[in-house]
């Protein structure tokens, strides 16, 4: 499939649509106010169920899947490439594949060869998502372990450079998604199915604080010793069903500015914006179905949600907290969003069902519009921006 | 010195150093991070202080700096200023500046004191320290031997092992062997000990300082003569020859045989072009490679026996011809299952990405595709047909909800199956095989366990049991006569009784029996066989392996299709792995007798029916092979492959790449499912009266 072209969508100059929700397709026809790119961005996507990795290239020329890599060491076995991170410096793609015997793995790519340069380093069941620090030095990945039995999984904190495993830190039921402070001394996931955020201290390997995201209790949890990771935030104690999830969280990302942070409830479709300094609720925005990821914007602007259920993305202006676009993708099971750095564009990896290629969707931040799409392997899933270059 | 954690407080110098001009401060952040030790040696289980001290770049100490210590879980322990052993192994301890926190930004440059080799001077993420983790202190050695009966001129090798403090042991290495009375007996750099003359003799082994010994009494040999019996004159490459030591006193009555040591002597029938000699003997149990007529001594004092018999070629060399083809050549075929259908034809099921085809094989040579079944799975891996031909269960890997679990099929219509019901409850993780049978179905979840379902009533599935070894690393399972065996890669077999009842399993209450490993397993398969002519039950346990990475053929480990436009892909896959046969008569005892080893193909799906094992065996295409009677040894130098077959298809997913994946016999004709290129059936020609070698 390299060097396939993908559609890139008509493009108008035009000003910004602030304040409606647009459920906009790529239709020319439409009102579009996207000017076109004038650099060449790229991002790295994972096909879970193709056990692939593609770089994607969008730029002025449209938007192209570069280049594919097969990733694992088992072809006739599915290893499921899940979570992906790029080293602050560019150099280095870190990549978790979350089928093993039965732990998953982390590797580590060189970019630009593209060739693995580390690992596979054996971490938890299904390591999902991941992040590197600032400093490039360590990597967090939540164990996500969906084999089915709620017992409490981890979060791994591996040495980048050598990538070894230094500690799993027992965090949850279902621990999903990782992502660092601005400083990197904070990691922050959710547990899916003990209606919690939870920070964890990146210097000591532990976990810092606990937020209980169930609705209508929303706040901290104290810690009771075991207690406090499992079952913590269930008003009668034991095990939760999934009816019993009001939030079921699946994401949380921290503001650039480190002192908030948001989570994506998926069952309650809303979004938790988390003060740090008080450790409280702050703000509740509502969404269309099943936000899933998010992201803000490297300025600070936006809040860009993945609804997975919703087949859209969702684009929040956080300075009055409403929705000012909700764009739909291009096919079913909407994933990740990384976001460029000069908050221009957002590329939403989007799954797709059984056969169906996956996709890896862009949209444009000021129109909301989606503006390309690239077919790329089954099961697009994690998603990370590379770099982005300045044309002549 | 400092100790190694410190409080959130001391971050406050970096904050103030922060807030300096930015030119004041780029010079002000260089650190100097330097470790109460360079170097550090550590025992398992044991710990050792360290800390480590910051200062500027004029050489001031900086209190202020909070440190993150990092180093390999597995191998050591880092934590409120000590560093403990975990595991035997050279490591490093990295050693970071945690900044504060705030906007992001690039944390202060270290400098690093006397770096290790490979470190650059200067500036750098961290600060190594390298470790050293070694055994744990020996307490006592333990000296072994198969035999404790010694007479003159016989020699015994003895072994040393080390044990540790805290229960754990480890072959000793270094030893130094002696003998208390070299009169009595002596011994040599390997152990081996030979008895001189009556009398008591203590062997020593010492390890790192620590001595252990036996106390071996050197007995007069019991016995005028010695004869080996032997119930066979001419045997085939391969049958097993069990040989019987008997001593004589000088009147003639049989005595107990003394401790022997065994040897063989080959001369070929071809004395200047054969083989050189390939045979195996141990405790009078002996098996030939090579063709040829063969000596057994047995040795015991100054005494010997021996044996004479001839062997001659296995001669199972069969031909096989293509019979007709299920075509699969846009994707990968994967795992299929071959049946009598209630209506009394034949009927195959294959499962691909997210598809199973139904093929009506009645007639093989014209295989009829019947039925599509789309599977919202990435992978429908496993297929398989319960014995009564009720049902089928598909199997789901990356479902676009992540729920996985299994399909149950209705073949009251096998033709055009309908969907019975889904079972998803403790599946999520996706199901990559399953064993059926009447009533009751066990299927993997994930890499965890399997969980035990009754079936017996196929629109309502229940979960009734489950099993989860610890530390499971699962793969496949397979239940034979109430006993469950699953593959764990390399923590080899789990048997488990789910209903034999020896040992009190129930499907909804399993008990685990045993574990078998060898080393070299990585076990992907299970196969149990019962063989009646030697009366002995066998596991072969069939490896999987990628990559090959240390062999002289590494190869290639991808499958993907050839892509015309990059010219990437369509290159033929190399696998590695081979069969384990393990003798697992006595479960108690449970020993590998036998391999059955191709140097540069791996294996995969076994079957084995009427003293004949279909293995499927990747680019080695379909290997067919005479496992009839006693097994041990090298079961491929014996000559016992009969047939190998390899599907080329210059239209195949990958072109010409044989790469089988399972085989079953049906009705006499082999059936098989090759990733590349779909349904295959071939048939065995009689061998009639030619020589084919």
């Amino acid at each position: 499939m390299r060097g396939v072209t993908a559609r890139i969508h008509s493009l108008v100059v035009g000003g910004v649509l602030l304040g409606s929700i647009l459920m906009a397709g790529p239709d020319p026809a439409l009102a579009q106010t996207s000017s076109a790119p004038e650099a060449d961005y790229w991002v790295w996507v994972g096909a879970e169920s193709d056990d692939l990795i593609h770089r994607i290239r969008f730029g002025p020329d449209g938007a192209v899947m570069e280049k594919q890599v097969g990733v694992g060491v088992n072809p006739t076995e599915t290893e499921g490439p899940h979570g992906l991170a790029v080293s602050p410096d560019g150099r280095y793609l870190y990549m978790t594949t979350g089928h093993g015997t039965p732990d998953g793995m982390l590797w580590k790519y060189e970019l630009g060869p593209d060739t693995l340069v580390a690992g596979p380093t054996r971490l938890g069941q299904f390591p999902a998502s991941l992040d590197v620090t600032p400093d490039g030095l360590f990597v967090f990945v939540a164990n996500f372990n969906l084999h089915g039995q709620h017992v409490p999984s981890t979060m791994s904190a591996a040495y980048g450079p050598e990538l070894y495993e230094i500690e799993q830190i027992e965090l949850c039921v279902m621990p999903h998604g990782a992502r660092a402070s601005p400083s990197g001394n904070r990691i922050y996931t959710v547990c899916m199915m003990d209606e919690q955020l939870v920070e964890v201290d990146a210097g000591r390997f532990e976990v810092a604080r606990r937020f209980s995201v169930a609705e209508g209790s929303e706040g901290p949890i104290e810690e009771h010793g075991d207690h406090a990771g499992h079952h913590g935030a269930h008003p009668g104690g034991g095990v939760m069903s999934h009816d019993d999830l009001g939030c079921s969280p699946t994401w949380a990302s921290p503001h650039p500015e480190g002192d908030r942070v948001y989570v994506a409830c998926n069952r309650g479709d809303r979004i938790l914006e988390v003060d740090l300094a008080g450790w409280s609720l702050a703000r509740t925005f509502e969404t269309g179905r099943g936000p899933y990821n998010l992201e803000v914007t490297p300025d600070g602007r936006l809040l860009v949600v993945t609804l997975k259920q919703g087949n859209a993305v969702e684009f929040i202006d956080l300075a009055s907290g409403e929705t000012v676009g909700r764009s739909e993708t291009s096919t079913t099971v909407v994933h990740g969003v990384a976001l460029s750095p000069d908050s221009r564009y957002a590329f939403v990896s989007v799954e797709g069902v059984g056969q169906e290629p996956g996709k890896v969707d862009i949209f444009d931040l000021e129109s909301f519009q989606r503006v390309a799409d690239v077919p790329v392997g089954r099961q697009a899933s994690g998603i990370a921006f590379w770099k982005m270059e300045e044309r002549p | 010195m400092k100790s190694i954690q410190r409080g959130t407080g001391l971050a406050i110098g970096l904050l103030l150093l922060t807030a300096l001009p930015l030119a004041a401060q780029a010079e002000a952040e260089l650190l100097r991070l330097v470790p109460s030790l360079s170097e550090i040696e550590v025992a398992v289980g044991e710990s050792v202080p360290l800390s480590v001290e910051a200062f500027d770049a004029e050489g001031n100490p900086v209190g202020d700096v909070e440190l993150r210590f990092a180093a390999p879980r597995t191998g050591l322990h880092v934590r409120d200023g000590q560093v403990t052993g975990r595991e035997v192994g050279r490591y490093a301890i990295h050693v970071s500046v945690i900044v504060p926190d705030g906007p992001r930004r690039v944390p202060a440059s270290i400098y690093v004191e006397n770096p290790p080799p490979g470190m650059p001077i200067g500036p750098a993420p961290a600060l190594e320290i390298p470790v050293h983790v070694t055994w744990p202190g020996i307490e006592t050695v333990e000296v072994t031997s198969p035999s404790a009966t010694f007479h003159p001129g016989t020699r015994i090798r003895h072994r040393a092992r080390a044990l540790h403090a805290d229960g754990t042991t480890r072959e000793a290495e270094g030893v130094r062997w002696t003998s208390s009375d070299p009169e009595v007996a002596q011994v040599d750099i390997h152990g081996f000990v030979t008895a001189l003359a009556p009398g008591e003799v203590a062997i020593e082994a010492s390890v790192e300082g620590v001595t252990g010994s036996v106390i071996r009494r050197v007995e007069p040999f019991p016995a005028e003569g010695l004869t080996l019996r032997s119930d066979v004159d001419e045997v085939r490459t391969g049958d097993v020859v069990r040989l019987q030591l008997q001593a004589w006193d000088s009147a003639g009555e049989e005595v107990a045989a003394p401790p022997a040591e065994w040897s063989y002597q080959h001369q070929p029938h071809d004395s200047i072009m054969a083989r050189g000699a390939g045979a195996h003997v141990e405790e009078g149990v002996f098996v030939a490679e090579v063709p040829g007529v063969y000596t057994v001594t047995a040795m015991a004092g100054d005494r010997a026996a021996r044996a004479t018999f001839e062997v001659h070629p296995r001669q199972v060399l069969h031909r096989a011809h293509l019979v007709g083809r299920g075509e699969v050549t846009h994707d990968r075929t994967r795992d299929f299952w071959v049946f009598e259908g209630l209506d009394g034809r034949d009927y195959a099921i294959s499962g691909s990405s997210g598809f199973a085809y139904v093929w009506d094989v009645t007639d093989p040579g014209n295989m009829i595709r019947t039925d599509s079944i789309f599977v919202d799975a990435r992978s429908v891996n496993d297929v398989k047909v319960s014995p009564d031909s009720r049902y089928a269960v598909l199997t789901r890997e990356g479902a676009s909800d992540r729920v996985n679990g299994v399909i149950l099929l209705d073949l009251e219509n096998p033709a055009n199956p309908a969907v019975a019901s889904e079972q998803t409850a403790g599946l999520t993780g996706g199901v990559h095989n399953v064993w059926p049978e009447n009533d009751y179905l066990y299927a993997l979840s994930g890499g965890q366990r399997y969980v035990i379902i009754d079936v017996s009533d196929i629109y309502d599935p229940r979960v009734v049991g489950e099993y989860a070894h610890p530390n499971s690393s699962i793969h496949d399972v397979i239940v034979h006569e109430g006993i469950a065996y699953s593959s764990e890669w390399e923590n080899g077999i789990v048997v488990v009784d789910v209903g034999n009842g020896q040992w009190g399993g129930t499907p909804e209450a399993p008990v685990f029996v045993t574990q078998v490993r060898f080393p070299e397993m990585l076990t992907h398969t299970i196969w149990p066989y019962e063989e009646p002519s030697s009366g002995r039950f066998y596991l072969l346990a069939s490896d999987e392996l990628w990559p090959r990475v240390g062999s002289p053929l590494e190869g290639y480990a991808d499958l993907l299709a050839f892509d015309p436009e990059t010219g990437e892909g369509g290159r033929p896959a190399h696998t590695g792995g081979y069969v384990h046969i393990i003798d697992f008569t006595d479960p108690e005892n449970a020993k590998k007798v036998a391999r059955y080893q191709m140097g540069e193909y791996g294996t995969h799906n076994p079957w084995i029916e009427d003293g004949i094992l279909y293995q499927a065996y990747y680019e080695g295409g379909v290997r067919i092979m005479d496992v009839s009677g006693e097994l041990r040894g090298d079961l491929l130098a014996q000559g016992r492959e009969m047939v190998v077959y390899k599907p080329y298809d210059p239209q195949g997913f990958i072109a010409n790449a044989p790469m089988v994946w399972s085989v079953m016999p049906h009705k006499g004709h082999i059936f098989f499912s090759d990733a590349n290129s779909g349904l295959w059936a071939i048939q065995i020609e009689p061998r009639e009266h030619r020589a084919i070698f």
